[in-house]
């Protein structure tokens, strides 16, 4: 598939600009955009110019690189890595980071929908001449998403798509020796991940859920999100201005119900108070939980915290597969066996029945009568 | 409705169904009731307050002064109830004596509002709802929202730099033209509901702990905040960036240590719905007393049947885009209660859970606006994600833009501010604010604010009430 960028208005006459139409931050550009973080109307240059450098400062002030750092960008062709990609060849030549980037794509084998996206991946790997390493579901756990979902059913599709995912890029980062994966998250995930966790009493993933960098003790891979405090909306309207070539299309299989109603919520408090996004950020960033102990059983004399405490240890390794993992089975390893199960003893050759929803979506797209 | 049957007594029809399980008049009552009172007397600091004394040489005979915002609304009526409830219930057990006694506080922002507030306590005076001792037991006081400008040490003109969100303070003198600094100006100042709102809570909550705090044997402000309106509060604090000051704001054990530690803050109804004190309202009768706000009869039996025939669903719907950030807290829980239950209950436990960060600066330091304590350096934080200087001018057209620019009015405007700006850096002072005041500046258009001094002395400058005349 052939991609060219699309061309800039021909129609545009030269009139006069009025001084209502000028940019609010640099006062001498024509304004054409209105920042969504702030509704502040801004011409393309100063667009370019605060959020490449809000990047930058987030990249410098939590020190996410060292020079000679091999760092693998999580690619699936949407909006978000691919600007993610951009952005970080950008101003690794431009402030001069040091670092080695490497494109890290996974196919989870969603026919219509990630082999369309990874066609993009392979087009951003020419145009931006970085190295690509894809790895796929089929390959590290014998089954494809599509395959998934026909058995388990699409409720649960979330689940197995983000362990998955989350592993294999894992696998796919040791296998290239790098030691550092950067997402695409943004302001806009992490915000509702904070609103999402005080609705449903998460505890447990309070306090963690605006860390810039993760890493389990005992991985070698550290995981960063260089997006935190860029939003979705900007990210877009960067793609669209700089015409990145991007798979627009969502994943068909649904998202989780109650993240639905989360994102409902932020998207009503984004049109009343459009910082809220970086403001939630702000608040989950200050969230402390107050000691354990005050919340959970006194110990006996001589009893060991870990043990007494439903066993949960950080750096130990599933017994089968031997990822990282909190319990003595990893959670993908406890999913697999749950579709092994399941999995239909007899199949057809050449079906193509288990392709999902986004093969039918395809399918009807090129329809014409 | 025939046949439901309340399920506490198992005696008396059901009046009210409320968290699944129908109730009547009496036992309704009950429940809300004991609800208020447990978390009145878990606490023994509380309950010693609460509860009669023996002995010599107690303090005012033993009794305590109990200080109750009274807004009006439908928690205000129901805390009180409760209290009186108590009263009662003590000068028949104790032979004539009782525990404490209460002073209701209602903060007015006009005079139209006095007047209504009156009238309703009037009403209820001279209705037999309670008895003679217990009026003696009771003090109204009314005080003007005015004071919060008027009765004070002096004011300042606090300003935020538009680049680097620091900001500076200097003394402010009210212009010869007009005799006072008003409110009216501050609220239109505001460029929405939301910071107006955010603006008159801190003003009124203001206004409650500093008469708490001139009131010499006072310990206690018994806020009849209901659980629906905290859930509000913590989600909207979440989403002004203010999540830092959810455990101080929900913290009843410490005394309140910007106020000099002289008070302790009570959330009595914390467990009980707002929907239940509105139907506890309608069952004493007390909703007729009401002042700015209109129950829910959602969970009254009887009503269900004509709230389907009268209840239009477009009447007062207000748009999403002039909610205010707890009015769609509000209408999220409402919206998502029958798909997953319990919400309001989680966010709130969620929120107790919580302890205050850890303070940055070495100096604790306090925001000159909100007096919340500020934990990390906002300004900082703001710095860096949120760019406010644009790319360089280039060509000669768009320097000659820029000259059209610096002339025409938003120019002027602009060149206001700035010479403002610089006026306040060269002779004003450092004011530190905490993030969510600095949003709330930042969205203002000419980012300065005109606000009280918040020193030892405007605690001690002493609120001018309003009499009730008898």
């Amino acid at each position: 598939m052939s991609w060219k960028p699309p061309s800039d208005p021909v129609n545009t006459k030269n009139k006069p600009i009025k001084v209502s139409q000028l940019c609010e931050l640099c006062h001498c550009r024509k304004a054409i955009l209105k920042r969504p973080k702030n509704l502040q109307k801004i011409c393309k240059e100063c667009f370019f110019h605060v959020f490449e450098t809000e990047i930058h400062n987030t990249i410098v002030t939590n020190n996410l690189f060292y020079p000679g750092e091999r760092v693998a960008v999580g690619a699936s062709g949407g909006k978000d890595s691919t600007v993610l990609a951009h952005i970080m060849k950008l101003l690794n030549e431009r402030y001069n980071y040091g670092i080695d980037i490497t494109l890290l794509s996974v196919d989870e084998g969603i026919v219509g929908y990630r082999d369309d996206s990874l066609a993009t991946v392979k087009r951003n790997q020419k145009q931006y001449g970085l190295p690509l390493e894809i790895v796929s579901f089929k390959e590290l756990y014998n089954w494809t998403m599509d395959e998934i979902v026909a058995t388990a059913g699409i409720r649960n599709s979330c689940t197995y798509c983000g362990v998955f995912r989350r592993q294999s890029l894992d696998r796919g980062a040791q296998k290239l020796k790098i030691h550092h994966v950067i997402t695409g998250h943004n302001a806009d995930d992490m915000a509702e991940t904070v609103l999402m966790n005080i609705l449903r009493g998460d505890v447990a993933r309070l306090e963690k859920s605006t860390a810039i960098i993760t890493q389990s003790s005992g991985s070698p891979i550290k995981r960063s999100k260089p997006f935190k405090y860029s939003y979705q909306k900007e990210i877009v309207l960067y793609a669209h201005y700089k015409k990145l070539d991007y798979f627009s299309t969502e994943c068909t299989y649904a998202p989780e119900a109650f993240r639905g109603t989360a994102r409902e919520l932020m998207k009503n408090l984004e049109a009343v108070r459009p910082s809220c996004i970086i403001d939630i950020i702000h608040s989950g960033e200050n969230l402390v939980l107050k000691e354990k102990e005050q919340r959970f059983k006194k110990l006996g004399p001589g009893e060991d915290p870990l043990t007494v405490n439903s066993g949960f240890i950080d750096g130990n390794r599933c017994e089968r597969c031997n990822y990282l993992s909190s319990n003595k089975i990893c959670k993908a390893c406890m999913l697999l066996e749950g579709l092994e199960k399941n999995r239909a003893a007899i199949t057809l050759e050449k079906d193509s029945s288990v392709d999902g929803a986004a093969r039918v979506m395809r399918t009807l797209e090129h329809l014409s009568f | 409705m025939d046949g439901v049957k309340c399920k506490r007594c198992k005696e008396n029809d059901a009046t009210v169904k409320s968290r699944k399980e129908p109730f009547c008049n009496k036992c309704f009552i009950k429940f809300v009731s004991l609800k208020q009172r447990k978390l009145m007397m878990t606490d023994e600091f509380y309950r010693d307050h609460f509860k009669v004394l023996y002995g010599k040489d107690l303090v005012n005979d033993g009794i305590s002064k109990i200080v109750l915002p009274f807004d009006y609304s439908s928690s205000s009526f129901s805390a009180l109830d409760v209290l009186v409830s108590l009263l009662k219930e003590q000068r028949v057990q104790h032979r004539g004596r009782i525990g404490f006694k209460i002073e209701l506080v209602t903060i007015f922002k006009n005079e139209k509002e006095l007047e209504s507030f009156k009238e309703s306590w009037e009403l209820l005076k001279i209705s037999d709802v309670y008895g003679a001792d217990v009026w003696s037991q009771l003090n109204a006081h009314f005080i003007d929202a005015e004071s919060f400008f008027n009765d004070t040490d002096g004011l300042e003109q606090i300003v935020l730099h538009n680049e680097d969100f620091n900001s500076m303070g200097m003394d402010y003198v009210v212009p010869a033209e007009s005799t006072q600094y008003k409110i009216e100006s501050l609220l239109a100042s505001c460029p929405n509901r939301n910071t107006r709102n955010d603006m008159w809570i801190f003003i009124v909550t203001h206004l409650v702990k500093k008469f708490t705090y001139q009131q010499q044997d006072s310990q206690i402000i018994l806020w009849a905040h209901s659980m629906t309106k905290l859930a509000d509060h913590i989600i909207g604090l979440i989403v002004k960036g203010r999540g830092a000051q959810i455990a101080a704001s929900l913290d009843s054990g410490k005394f309140d240590h910007d106020y000099d530690d002289r008070f302790k803050n009570l959330y009595p109804l914390k467990n009980t719905l707002l929907s239940e004190l509105d139907a506890y309202c309608i069952i004493t009768g007390l909703d007729k007393y009401i002042v700015n706000y209109s129950v829910r009869r959602d969970l009254m039996i009887e009503q269900e049947e004509v709230d389907t025939k009268t209840n239009d669903p477009n009447k007062n719907v207000r748009l999403v885009k002039n909610m205010t950030i707890n009015e769609l807290a509000r209408k999220y829980f409402d919206d998502i209660e029958g798909e997953y239950s319990n919400i309001i209950a989680t966010v709130l436990r969620t929120g107790d859970k919580l302890k205050p960060p850890a303070i940055e600066n070495k100096d604790c330091s306090k925001c000159s606006i909100c007096l919340n304590t500020i934990y990390s350096n906002p300004s900082e934080w703001l710095r860096n994600i949120a760019i406010n200087k644009g790319h360089p001018v280039e060509t000669d057209e768009e320097r000659e833009l820029y000259k059209l620019w610096q002339e025409s009015q938003v120019g002027i405007q602009t060149g206001k501010y700035l010479k403002l700006k610089e006026k306040t850096w060269s002779e004003g002072h450092e004011i530190l604010l905490c993030y969510g005041c600095i949003i709330n500046l930042n969205g203002i258009n000419t980012r300065e604010i005109i606000w009280p001094k918040h020193e030892e002395e405007e605690l001690q400058s002493i609120l001018s009430e309003y009499e009730l005349s008898d």
